[in-house]
């Protein structure tokens, strides 16, 4: 994923578009552990990466883009920002309690692949947590009582508006369509696009320079909305 | 804590992340080599599940300058259009600038190495050529096929109460097991998968390991066993090598339930905590002495 928004920021900035990447915090690169962090600490990160692109680009609006959590928290920051022009959701999680849920069978299924000592356990009493902490764990990152509350509280389908522009949605997974969310989101009278685009086919070994799989399709998509041709 | 973006390498196309090491007082002068970590795969500079942050923090509130840094293609660094060099040359020569950058920025002229998987390979390699490495530790590095490593992983399977369960209630895999020990040791997928990871021969891994050593590095394997992988055997290393060891060089730690790249948080805890006191006594010359039932 990293490798992929690096290509995508090259492919906007060809186009003449300011972009600036960035780890929340607890994430990548940033600072703080990952069982400090929340959704309302990432929230107020996503509006100082704002401040910081505006200022630095001379801009007065903004696009987000984001994936899965990304893109979920940035539709979140619309709903109170007037400065942002564009949102473009990449696979947005709409339900965090249907996330979670997710994260957790994920996190079952890694063990059983992984540890199927260990996995009975887990899937015996439905509960993805560390056997030495207890603290909950998904997949090698703990999610603390406040994160884990965050994330249930998520839902896109109950924001009552957007002040973006433009919107756009790009699934590419056929069991996660999110009409519904399009559909929500015309309901706010925003100009929404939502466009289909086959995961198993997207990610494809990029040409030129790059030696990793990038999801080529989906970013000339993205890169097309972003720009508003 | 303080770190730095930093780009490196003779066309800055490489991406990185210094983490300065916090003000030690505890007295002693001990000059600390600067500690280099190295891509695991394609996994960027934050390494598995964040480890290589967690790692260079730690070694840093210890007094150690650390860098974590993408080679060419991987992460944020560039693959040069026009490169002169591919695959594993072309990361060796990355690691070598990555330690210009850090002798000429920072002073340094010592450095330790790590990396897991491909990133410990990478190490290795380097410390071969390199005289400015004065310890290397190799996390999940290369190993050898035997008949040993199968009897190894597929005993774990042997000895599962649900591997029994199967073979009363005609689910067995056994003779899928047996088929496959023959299958995979003939067959040409086997074959292209040792090739394409173009591990050394052993004869040279061991006569390179003693020539490290001889040169006086301290070295570290770490190997963990998840029962399904190319890495469960580290005691056929460290048989290999165990003549050659000197108050406990090279250090051998074995974590038992982990997979391959340390993903569930005790593991992640455990490993830096072996490389923490792997690191220290190999820089304050205290011997080396496993200690991995402490932690468990």
């Amino acid at each position: 994923m990293h490798r992929a928004y690096r290509h995508l920021s090259v492919l906007l900035a060809k186009s003449g578009l300011h972009v600036l990447r960035f780890d929340y915090y607890g994430c990548g690169d940033s600072s703080g552990e990952f069982e400090d962090a929340d959704v309302e600490h990432w929230l107020s990160d996503l509006s100082v990466a704002i401040d910081e692109i505006k200022d630095a680009g001379g801009l007065s609006t903004v696009s987000l883009i984001g994936f899965r959590l990304g893109a979920s928290l940035a539709a979140l920051a619309s709903t109170t920002r007037t400065d942002i022009s564009r949102l473009v959701l990449w696979d947005p999680v709409v339900n965090g309690k249907q996330y979670i849920a997710e994260l957790r069978e994920s996190h079952g299924e890694w063990r059983r692949n992984h540890l199927p000592g260990a996995a009975d356990v887990v899937s015996d009493n439905g509960q993805a947590k560390s056997e030495n902490s207890g603290k909950l764990e998904i997949i090698g990152f703990p999610i603390s009582p406040k994160l884990h509350d965050g994330l249930e509280g998520i839902d896109l389908l109950k924001i009552k508006n957007t002040l973006a522009e433009q919107i756009h949605i790009f699934d590419s997974l056929e069991l996660r369509k999110n009409t519904d969310l399009r559909d929500h989101f015309a309901s706010l009278k925003a100009n929404v696009n939502y466009e289909f685009v086959s995961g198993s086919q997207s990610w494809s070994q990029s040409g030129g320079s790059d030696a990793l799989s990038i999801p080529d399709s989906i970013l000339q998509s993205i890169v097309t909305a972003t720009i508003g041709e | 804590m303080r770190e730095k973006a930093v780009l490196l390498g003779k066309t800055k196309s490489l991406v990185g992340i210094i983490t300065n090491p916090e003000v030690k007082t505890d007295g002693k002068k001990v000059e600390r080599p600067a500690v280099v970590l190295l891509n695991s795969g394609t996994l960027h500079r934050v390494g598995p599940n964040r480890v290589y942050v967690k790692l260079a923090r730690k070694l840093a509130a210890d007094g150690f300058l650390v860098l974590r840094f993408d080679l060419s293609g991987i992460g944020d660094s560039q693959l040069p259009g026009s490169a002169a060099s591919e695959g594993d040359a072309r990361f060796i020569s990355d690691t070598r600038e990555a330690m210009d950058f850090l002798s000429d920025v920072h002073g340094v002229n010592k450095f330790i190495l790590m990396g897991i998987c491909s990133g410990a390979d990478n190490a290795f390699s380097v410390a071969c050529i390199d005289e400015r490495v004065v310890g290397v530790n190799m996390i999940e590095p290369f190993s050898f096929p035997t008949t040993g490593y199968f009897a190894q992983s597929y005993s774990h399977s042997f000895l599962k109460l649900r591997s029994w369960k199967r073979l009363l209630t005609g689910q067995s895999e056994v003779w899928g097991i047996i088929k496959g020990l023959f299958v995979y040791h003939t067959s040409k997928e086997t074959r292209q998968l040792t090739e394409n990871w173009e591990l050394p021969p052993k004869e040279k891994l061991i006569s390179d390991l003693r020539a490290l050593l001889q040169r006086g590095l301290n070295l570290c394997f770490i190997y963990v066993a998840d029962g399904c992988g190319h890495y469960n055997y580290s005691k056929l290393l460290e048989s290999e090598v165990s003549g050659l060891t000197i108050q406990g060089n090279p250090r051998f730690e074995f974590l038992e339930g982990s997979d391959h790249l340390f993903t569930l948080l005790e593991h992640q805890t455990w490993l830096t905590t072996v490389i923490h006191d792997w690191i220290t006594k190999a820089v304050f010359g205290a011997p080396q002495k496993q200690i991995h039932e402490e932690v468990i």
